[in-house]
């Protein structure tokens, strides 16, 4: 058994590189089918099916506040408690708070990490002991008692060089001491898929253990691990009632009523499972495309080496031995393919990946090469030899020896090739699918880029800036002697504005289309006291002067900040028309006053209004804003927590805006050695970014499409070439009987526009019902959009045309001597 | 009918080149029975290949009737065959596909004329035949004999003024063999010139001349006398 086989595969190797042209079609059609699928399944199992590195991670679950809209609330601390304490002992809760970026120097140089404060409950929830040294106690949440740090591996290993010997030494995070507690396994992160991170202990006050509003709050995400008797729903219960309660309790906070219980993993892939399976289903597509493409090559290749077979059969090989030979041959040809698929998917993922990470939304996780890929890969590799081999084996060893060794054979092939014919038409129609679904996302990103954005999206430069100070506590609130924005912020203006080539430069807490920040503010509009569910509600924001100019808003009434607002000026704001509309309706806005808190802010002027921008999606309408002047912005103004935050950069330039990075951050480092930049890029990055996953579905669907359309050509070119070359007795026959070229290329050419017309009716059935599947991820076009049908099914009637074209025209050009030669 | 003068034909192999027909100088007249012999690889198919004008890549001169064929194109050539010319060939080459009538239809499609009118002709050829009964079987479905009748049918629907045959019984057994020849000689004797290719002795006895080939030479053209008859009757 084994030298027969040992025998076949060398022979079908040998068989294999004796027709190249063969061989490489059918590589190349299956390196992409399986590549495609292993490209998508590498995501798959990086982002959705990898488990988590935790005890029982499947057991680990989100405890979130729904809100109505689509957010959750963050929970506070002393909410989490209520919630502990209602669902029993037995559930295990743990919480994260703030999370920040930090700039760490140890003997291996900088390294910037993030850094996440939680309760000393989070380790042991997740059950995971570190590498060296323990975890955070609990009266390591005690204030004052809080100067310690968890240190993830991969910063371990970059800053300490893997030192064994680190726990107990000092590291300064943000100018302040703090001392090593020891190094967290390798594979560990948390929040899941981060990198280059450690942990400290929350500053727990003991008023912070049962403030749920005020100064002594403390916010954050509540996670717990279900008890092996408990279901997520059970937990949802109890907890829901117990928050129902606490709701009550509070109603000046209106506190959602309801907990929603997720499992972590879920939690975690939420937004990229659905786009995910759509792709998964998509290359399932591109998979069947192939094996019906390699198929119908085996088939035709079964046909040509009748004879062959015929011989060995009368040489005694028995049907199973010709099985035999054909699977190997399938089974060759797929293991390269895959081998190669396996190549081009993995780079191509790894090249990709931070895009598709970026454009999937929060996506978790990293990709790897394991053993369940290797697995798919093994799996796909076998049911892909098995489909096109096993059909045209079972055809061929199913023929009449006695005619194939007569060499009788028809001279009309519609009989024989009725197979093939089936697989083309299959193939169209499937290939039509994807090209209505890449229509379908192409008209929507034309549509998302149509949208009215309310700036310009040209030559802009943004980013985000992270002082990295040290942090600011609640005692230092009233401290005026540090001011980032008089400090930093202003001279880094004055520095980004000084660069050759910036024609203006702004900053402003929040920029369209980047909602890495978003502060929701209430006040009162010309001191009108209304109940705080009445209150004028706006997002809010601070920007500098020049913002309008930066981005190319549209100053709609009155002006926007100038140099003359300053610190001792009266405080001014700005709206946007959304504002003006929802509030001051058919009022000229000038001269109103809004009033947050008491002092300076109580009765801010409204000296403009500035046109509607897109905020977080072009697709969704603009909500009201109100923006404060920055230099206005002390540490006595109820915004100054905004700006020691964070705060964005617009710079407008002469020059492409893209170069300016460097300038950009020498400029900040000048004024802030310790600051970092975060996801700097220009205003077109920031839109094409905000489209998300449905940049990605249409270039994947646009590339996808491509080679099915492809596919489905060398398809039915293929087909038809053998088409004529087995017909070509038949061909010379006719034109010795009289049949001018043009009849000839008429015969081949009405076949091939039947099965074109067969394929192209049975697509389009199959797309009308496909795209209700994406109706999800498109705007601006309709799922039956007429345009997309008809140009869909235009261009592959073309390209069959095309494909069909070329073998019409050889048979066309058959010499009827062979006719006649064949005698 | 047809003239040919010095007619030469060769087939390039790398370097060489293979004579098949040398110097041919060949008078055909109106209503000839004329049978071709010789051994494989004389030339036999080649020089009959040539008067199908299926084969361009002679030299010298072929009057077909007042037409010098050699100064033709390729489609001219291609009419002139699709209304003077017939073919009967070994195989059959029947297509599988088509009907016995749809078979006989075939080189009538590629004429332009009429569909009720090639109906007709179709219609008088079964009944001449007499295969009306057969006229919706496929070829699988008839004997070999049968399968010749028809292909001789779809040869001569058209009227053609020249019927070539190259083995016309080569698969057949000697009785069907016998009754094809019976055919051609009537056609013959309707007046259709007949060029028979065999290697058979009996059937050229059928004919009123023969030719022989020998590697490419016409090396022998002799008038045969009446024993056709004899063997026909025999």
């Amino acid at each position: 058994m084994m030298r027969s086989v040992w025998q076949d595969s060398r022979y079908a190797l040998r068989l294999l590189r004796s027709s190249p042209a063969f061989t490489l079609t059918a590589v190349v059609v299956l390196a992409l089918g399986i590549g495609a699928n292993i490209a998508v399944f590498t995501l798959l199992d990086g982002i959705a099916l990898r488990p988590l590195p935790y005890a029982q991670p499947g057991r680990i679950v989100t405890v979130a506040l729904p809100s109505s809209m689509p957010f959750y609330f963050d929970i506070a601390y002393a909410d989490m408690l209520q919630l502990r304490d209602a669902s029993g002992a037995s559930v295990q809760i743990g919480a994260t708070f703030d999370s920040s970026l930090a700039s760490i120097v140890g003997p291996g140089g900088r390294v910037q990490v993030e850094r996440t404060q939680v309760d000393s409950g989070l380790f042991p929830m997740l059950g995971v002991n570190p590498l060296l040294g323990r975890v955070f106690r609990p009266e390591e949440n005690d204030p004052g008692r809080n100067r310690v740090v968890l240190l993830g591996e991969d910063v371990w290993r970059k800053l300490f060089r893997s030192d064994p010997r680190i726990p107990g030494n000092k590291l300064v995070i943000r100018g302040q001491d703090y001392t090593i507690l020891g190094v967290m396994p390798r594979s560990f992160s948390f929040p899941f898929g981060g990198t280059n991170q450690i942990w400290t202990p929350a500053a727990i006050t003991p008023a912070a253990r049962s403030a749920m509003s005020g100064d002594a709050k403390i916010e954050g995400s509540l996670y717990a691990r279900l008890p092996a008797n408990m279901t997520a729903a059970q937990l949802a219960d109890v907890m829901s009632r117990a928050q129902a309660r606490i709701a009550k309790e509070d109603p000046g906070n209106e506190l959602p009523t309801r907990v929603q219980i997720t499992s972590y993993q879920e939690w975690l892939n939420r937004e990229s499972r659905k786009p995910l399976l759509l792709m998964y289903l998509v290359v399932f597509g591109i998979w069947a495309l192939a094996c019906l493409n390699v198929t119908s090559l085996m088939l035709a290749r079964a046909v040509s080496r009748a004879r062959e077979h015929a011989v060995r059969s009368a040489l005694g090989a028995t049907r199973l031995r010709l099985l035999q030979q054909s699977v190997l041959e399938s089974l060759l040809l797929s293991g390269i393919g895959a081998l190669a698929g396996l190549l081009v998917a993995q780079s191509v993922v790894k090249l990709l990946w931070r895009q598709i990470a970026h454009q999937l939304g929060e996506v978790s996780g990293n990709v790897h090469l394991d053993w369940r890929v290797i697995a798919c890969l093994g799996g796909l590799t076998l049911v892909t030899a098995a489909i096109v081999g096993v059909i045209p084996a079972l055809r061929a060893s199913g023929r009449n020896v006695q005619e194939s060794l007569h060499g009788v054979t028809s001279t009309a092939s519609a009989g024989q090739n009725r197979t093939r014919e089936l697989l083309v038409v299959a193939q169209i129609a499937l290939t039509l699918v994807f090209l209505t679904g890449a229509g379908l996302f192409l008209r929507t990103i034309y549509a998302l880029r149509a949208i009215p954005l309310g700036f310009s999206r040209q030559n802009v430069l943004t980013g985000g800036v992270i002082l990295n100070r040290v942090q600011r506590q609640a005692e230092d609130k009233a401290d005026t002697r540090t001011n980032v924005v008089r400090d930093s912020y202003l001279p880094l203006l004055d520095r980004l504005r000084a660069i050759p080539g910036v024609k203006v430069a702004a900053l402003s807490s929040v920029l369209p289309l980047r909602p890495e920040f978003s502060v929701s503010i209430s006040g009162t509009l010309d001191g009108k006291k209304v109940p705080r569910d009445q209150q004028p509600t706006a997002e809010g924001r601070i920007a500098s002067a020049g913002l309008v100019d930066a981005l190319g808003i549209p100053m709609l009434h009155g002006r926007f900040f100038t140099e003359d607002d300053t610190g001792s000026s009266p405080v001014v704001v700005v709206i946007n028309e959304a504002f003006a509309k929802k509030y001051l309706p058919g009022q000229d806005p000038a001269g109103h006053t809004y009033g947050l808190g008491e002092g300076r802010f109580a009765a801010a002027r409204i000296v403009g209004v500035i046109g509607d921008m897109k905020q977080v999606r072009v697709t969704d309408a603009t909500k009201p804003e109100i923006y404060y002047c920055l230099a206005q912005t002390g540490p006595e103004s109820p915004l100054y927590g905004i700006a020691t935050a964070f705060i964005q950069v617009a710079i407008r330039a002469a020059v492409p805006a893209d170069a300016l990075r460097a300038q950009f951050d020498k400029a900040l480092h000048e004024v802030e050695p310790d600051a970092t930049t975060t996801d700097v890029k220009t205003v077109h990055q920031a839109v094409e970014d905000s489209f998300g996953s449905q940049t990605l579905t249409a270039r994947l669907l646009e590339t996808f499409a491509a080679l099915a359309l492809m596919i489905a050509a060398v398809g039915l070119y293929g087909l038809l070439s053998f088409a004529v070359a087995q017909r070509t007795r038949e061909i010379g026959l006719r034109m010795a009987l009289g049949a001018a070229q043009a009849n000839i290329l008429t015969l081949v050419l009405r076949r091939a526009l039947l099965l074109a017309g067969i394929g192209l009716a049975a697509g389009f059935a199959l797309a009308w019902f496909a795209v209700t599947l994406a109706k999800g991820y498109i705007y601006g076009v309709e799922a039956h959009d007429a345009v997309t049908f008809s140009a869909v099914l235009l261009v592959l009637a073309l390209v069959s045309l095309a494909a069909a074209w070329l073998p019409a025209r050889r048979a066309a050009s058959v010499d009827p001597i062979l006719a006649l030669r064949s005698e | 009918m047809i003239e040919l003068k010095n007619v030469e034909r060769s087939y390039k192999t790398g370097h060489t080149e293979t004579w098949v027909l040398r110097r041919i100088g060949l008078t055909i007249r109106e209503g000839e029975f004329v049978t071709v012999m010789g051994p494989s690889g004389a030339g036999k198919s080649s020089l009959l290949n040539v008067l199908a004008l299926l084969d361009d890549g002679w030299l010298g001169e072929y009057w077909f009737g007042e037409t010098p064929v050699h100064k033709l194109n390729r489609k001219q050539r291609a009419d002139l065959a699709r209304q003077r010319i017939g073919m009967v060939f070994q195989s059959y080459h029947l297509l599988d596909d088509l009907t016995v009538a749809e078979n006989i239809d075939l080189p009538l499609s590629y004429k332009n004329l009429p569909a009720k009118e090639r109906q007709g002709m179709v219609a008088d050829i079964l009944d001449r035949f007499q295969i009306v009964a057969k006229k919706d079987l496929f070829p699988n479905q008839l004997s070999g004999g049968q399968q010749q009748l028809v292909g001789i049918a779809r040869a001569v629907v058209h009227a053609p003024s020249l019927l070539l045959a190259d083995e016309p019984t080569g698969n057949l057994h000697s009785t069907q063999a016998r009754e094809i020849m019976e055919l051609f000689r009537e056609l013959n004797r309707g007046g259709t010139t007949i060029v028979q290719v065999t290697h058979s002795e009996e059937n050229a006895r059928y004919g009123t001349r023969i030719l022989e080939l020998h590697d490419g030479w016409l090396t022998r053209d002799e008038p045969l006398p009446a024993r056709a008859t004899e063997v026909s009757t025999k």
